[in-house]
């Protein structure tokens, strides 16, 4: 029996690869001093991640005019936050490639979550906001907790799954009751071992509940309203039998156009396919 | 993957490097953070300018703090095709080469691009080692344009924290362009506005003094109608008058009194008429003058009795006014208002009586009135009708105008003159049931009451002999109306009038009355012909060609003498009050309105003719006419005197009244000699003693006239002045000359001898 998401994590061994790339970066970016060409270094040292991110500046995703060739182009072109964001982003996924298919298949659980990135990218975009980046980042990572109960306790999410079928709820509720958490506060937990951005941490805890986030409420409104797009859309699925339930005032606080949303749905539309390649290519 | 050695601890060199690098930060962070924030502070000094250039120039101080750009521009987009110019560059000979760069960036796409990026966006140059920033200048609602630093190469880009100040900085200027432009915007609005208001005003009083002069016209236009449309007619009734008192056959005059009744009905409608359009024009006023109500209500009734008897219908009058004395108010609306409801009870009843109610009435604190009501047992009204009742130019139903006549103002006008009165008219009514017609009017207290210092208007005056409806006019009436109908026809008569037909018609009537008509047809020959020979009398038209009325009465006074004075009555058609005070002021004395009848015109006459018989007498000799006695001429001799010496028979002196009259008529001339003498040696004690001892006689014999003059004589003798004696002595003669006449008449032929 695990008391605490954090329980669950011990033993992740894959947690270190991760962590050590974000926090050099991290602190590389953080700091006045260095230089584009000392980032550019850091990410340069993983070629996997290096060839990543090109394919990604140089899409449609990204929309950029002129060809990037270069990490350091794309470093200042990008800007160096929303690269990080990216970074994450692919490694993360990266990860988190062959997790058992009992419940969802990986393929349909990241179109899921690839259509909540995009749909809350575009949101972001929509209201202004100067990183749009981060919040495809939470978007494609607010499940990503459900990957790690998937695979360290199936029989219990196989028991709050008929719970489910029997009495209609969310599965967050349902997890809840049967094992004491669910997957945001994992997923949350996960963010916070990988001393991921803060709002990262939120946009995940929260993106069911975003009214009750401290500091980026904002965010995890966000993600909140593009996961209840992604389920509308039918863009895979990642375990869930139902659509989530909307909150409304996560809507009233952003202010959105409902005049938006086929806006927002096409953009999903026409960018999922390429995006998903992009993340999801099989290598090495 | 990366291999890693996770568990290394750092060195103390790292982490004093570290804690070393992080103090600075901090440091930069706290200063960049205050400026920023202060933007806003040196935007809203109103010492400082604030236009586009202020808002740049902070910009780029702000800018040049954090980064170290080496060039900045600002690009706007032209409103009409949406290119972007470049508006301010810093320096200013970099504008080619940045203009260069940004068109390059432009054809690319990547302008465009970096515009909704929302952060600065590092473009290498093509063409040398510059790196060009670009940042979008937005705010919520527009895209106010865009920003381009120049930095010398990649080295020198900022770091993260700078460039999120930038976006700050950047935000800032773009509301602050987006506030300056709302703000001219409005300035420019409330300017054009201002200009549209004055404009407008400009209209307006243009609009204004049109329909001020549209206004005028029509009230001139009224006033020319009233006078053209009574002038004809006047002549009609006139003439039909003078037809119907000649000679005519039975036929004839039934036709004359019918013409002469058309003319009468035409003049009801006529004045109808003119009143309505005087109400609308809100040129009617209403006089405050003290007049007896109950006197008024009598005066309907008796003119409008026969109408009602003709019907087989009778008329009652109840009063319950307490001890009102008397009304203030205008007695000639409160007739017409009267007459008006009489006379349409009178019209819609068949059989029956028509009861005329005075009451004062009061409702406890409210002010009491004056409710005067009309109560007939006729046709009744229906409910529906009612509400139109008051309303112009209805009658019930449009029917009833063709059955009963009359033009259907009646009530609208009497409606009105009741408000303007400050009452209120109502009806009360059943279909055949009868109906009662009311009105009321506020009693206002004593102190209100102002006398009307006008001329009386007497359109429709009634001839009752001790009646007078003005008591306090300017012109002493105390004499009454005098009953004869004759006037001494040696009153000359003046009759200024242009219209050919009334001309006739004043000349037939003043004939009869009596007078010696004289006519002229304006005002010009009006004072040419008085100023030859001075008229008593002068009925002066208004309204003639070559000179009116009014400027031919200035004449005629500005050359009249201290004592004589003729009396002018102007003529006139009576539109509108102002006429009253321009007839004062030109000096006329009474005004008779046209069209008007023989009545009036006598009436008129009479009044003033008094006068005349007074200012004949006093002007026979000029100086004197404080000095006559006002006696009558009756009497001259006293008959009681001459009764009491009948009486005294006694054997001695059988004819005593003989005798005395004898020597009186004896000593008469003696006198005479004496007092002409003493005045022509100026012996004011001869003149004297003769007029005294004179006066004796002549007292005795009972001739008061004589006796009254010597008495004068002896006046002024005692003043010691013989001053005036001759011309006294003259009247004494004439006096003297008249005694004996009646006298001799009076003594029995056998005591004369």
């Amino acid at each position: 029996m695990f008391s605490s998401p954090r329980e669950l994590l011990d033993g992740t061994e894959k947690l270190s690869s991760v962590s050590v790339v974000h926090e050099r970066l991290n602190e590389a970016i953080f700091s006045q001093r260095t230089t584009v060409g000392q980032i550019t270094s850091i990410i340069m040292q993983d070629a996997g991640l290096t060839a990543r991110l090109l394919r990604i500046v140089n899409s449609a995703y990204f929309g950029f005019p002129r060809k990037i060739d270069t990490i350091s182009r794309a470093v200042m072109v990008v800007g160096t936050q929303q690269l990080h964001d990216l970074t994450i982003a692919t490694s993360i996924v990266k990860l988190f490639q062959r997790i058992p298919e009992r419940f969802v298949s990986m393929g349909s659980f990241w179109k899921h979550s690839v259509a909540c990135g995009l749909a809350a990218r575009v949101i972001a975009g929509l209201n202004r906001e100067s990183n749009v980046e981060r919040f495809f980042v939470g978007g494609i990572l607010h499940d990503v907790g459900r990957l790690i109960m998937y695979d360290k306790i199936p029989e219990m999410m196989d028991e709050a799954f008929s719970h489910v079928m029997n009495h209609p709820a969310p599965m967050f509720i349902a997890e809840q009751e049967i094992i004491g958490f669910d997957h945001a506060a994992v997923g949350a937990a996960l963010i916070e071992a990988w001393h991921l951005p803060g709002s990262l941490e939120e946009i995940v805890r929260y993106h069911h509940t975003p009214q009750s986030a401290n500091r980026y409420q904002r965010e995890a409104s966000v993600v909140h309203i593009a996961d209840v797009i992604a389920h509308a859309m039918q863009c895979g699925s990642s375990g869930e039998l139902n659509v989530p339930p909307f909150d409304e005032d996560a809507w009233t606080l952003l202010g959105i156009n409902p005049g938006s949303l086929p806006q927002i749905v096409d953009l999903v539309d026409r960018q999922l396919e390429g995006v998903l390649k992009m993340f999801h290519s099989n290598e090495s | 993957m990366i291999e890693e050695n996770v568990n290394t601890i750092p060195s103390v060199e790292a982490l004093m490097e570290r804690v070393r690098f992080l103090e600075e930060t901090n440091q930069w962070m706290l200063e960049s953070f205050e400026a920023v924030s202060a933007i806003d502070d040196q935007r809203s000094s109103p010492h400082s300018r604030w236009d586009k250039n202020s808002i740049y120039g902070a910009a780029r101080a702000h800018l040049r703090r954090l980064v170290g750009f080496e060039a900045m521009a600002f690009f706007r987009p032209d409103e009409t095709n949406n290119e972007f110019i470049l508006e301010e560059a810093d320096p200013a000979g970099e504008r080619e080469s940045i203009i260069n760069e940004v068109n390059q960036l432009i054809d690319e796409g990547l302008f465009g691009w970096a515009l909704h990026q929302n952060r600065p966006i590092p473009i290498p140059s093509r063409n040398d080692t510059r790196v060009f920033v670009l940042h979008g200048l937005e705010t919520r609602r527009n895209v106010i344009g865009m920003f381009v630093g120049i930095a010398p190469s990649s080295e020198s880009i900022p770091n993260k924290l700078a460039l999120n100040l930038m976006s700050i900085v950047l935000f800032k200027t773009a509301v602050g362009l987006e506030q300056l432009e709302l703000y001219e915007r409005i300035s420019n609005q409330n300017r054009i506005l201002e200009q549209k208001v004055e404009e407008r005003t400009k209209e307006l009083m243009n609009a204004k003094d049109i329909a001020l002069r549209a206004s005028r016209l029509k009230s001139e236009f009224v006033a020319n109608m009233s006078h053209e449309l009574r002038t004809p007619l006047s002549g009609i009734i006139g003439i039909s008058e003078l037809l119907i008192e000649s000679q005519l056959g039975q036929e004839t005059r039934r036709y004359a009194t019918m013409i002469r009744n058309s003319g009468d009905t035409l003049l009801a409608i006529i004045n109808d008429i003119l009143d309505f359009s005087k109400i609308e024009a809100g040129k009617l006023t209403i006089e405050r003058i003290s007049f007896n109500l109950v006197q008024v209500i009598a005066e309907v009734v008796a003119i409008l009795e026969g109408k009602a008897d003709a019907k087989g219908l009778r008329i009652k009058c109840e009063y319950a006014l307490g001890d009102l004395p008397n009304y203030y108010g205008d007695p000639l609306r409160v007739r017409q208002v009267i007459m008006n409801l009489v006379g349409n009870a009178i019209k819609f009843t068949n059989h029956g009586f028509i009861t005329v109610r005075a009451a004062i009435e009061e409702h406890g604190a409210e002010q009491p009135v004056v409710k005067i009501s009309v109560m007939d047992t006729g046709i009744g009204i229906e409910e529906e009708v009612q509400a139109n009742l008051f309303q112009s130019f209805t009658q019930g139903d449009g029917s009833t105008t063709r059955k009963y006549g009359g033009t259907g103002l009646g009530l609208a006008i009497s409606k009105q003159l009741v408000e303007l009165m400050g009452g209120m008219i109502g009806v009360q009514s059943y279909a055949g049931k009868g109906s009662t017609f009311w009105f009321t009017l506020p009693l206002p207290s004593r102190a209100q009451g102002q006398e009307s210092k006008s001329l009386p208007v007497n359109k429709k005056e009634v001839s009752r002999s001790g009646f007078t409806a003005h008591e306090n006019s300017p012109f002493d009436h105390s004499r009454g109306v005098k009953e004869s109908e004759s006037f001494n026809n040696e009153i000359r008569a003046l009759v200024a009038e242009d219209n050919q037909v009334n001309q006739e018609v004043s000349r037939g009537m003043l004939t009869q009355i009596g007078f010696q008509v004289t006519v002229v047809p304006d005002g010009l020959r009006a004072v040419q012909e008085n100023n030859r020979s001075p008229f008593d009398i002068i009925f002066m038209d208004c309204q003639m060609p070559v000179m009116d009325g009014y400027e031919a009465t200035r004449q005629i006074r500005q050359s009249e003498g201290p004592g004589r004075r003729a009396i002018i009555i102007a003529v006139t058609a009576h539109a509108f009050p102002g006429d009253r005070e321009s007839c004062i002021q030109a000096g006329m004395d009474d005004y008779i309105a046209k069209p008007f009848k023989q009545a009036e015109l006598r009436n008129i006459i009479t009044r003033w003719t008094t006068h005349l018989h007074d200012n004949r007498e006093n002007t026979r000799d000029d100086k004197q006419t404080s000095l006559l006695p006002s006696t009558r001429i009756e009497q001259i001799i006293d008959r009681e005197r001459i009764e009491e010496i009948k009486s005294i028979k006694s054997h001695s002196h059988p004819s005593l009244l003989g005798r005395v009259v004898q020597h009186f008529q004896r000593d008469f001339p003696l006198k005479i000699a004496s007092m002409r003498e003493g005045t022509e040696h100026r012996d004011a004690f001869q003149v004297r003693k003769a007029a005294h001892a004179l006066r004796g006689s002549s007292a005795q014999v009972g001739a008061i006239v004589v006796a009254k003059v010597c008495e004068q004589i002896e006046l002024l003798a005692i003043k010691e002045s013989v001053e005036g004696t001759g011309r006294l002595i003259d009247v004494l003669e004439d006096a003297f000359k008249q005694a004996v006449e009646q006298l001799v008449t009076l003594v029995p032929k056998e005591e004369l001898q």
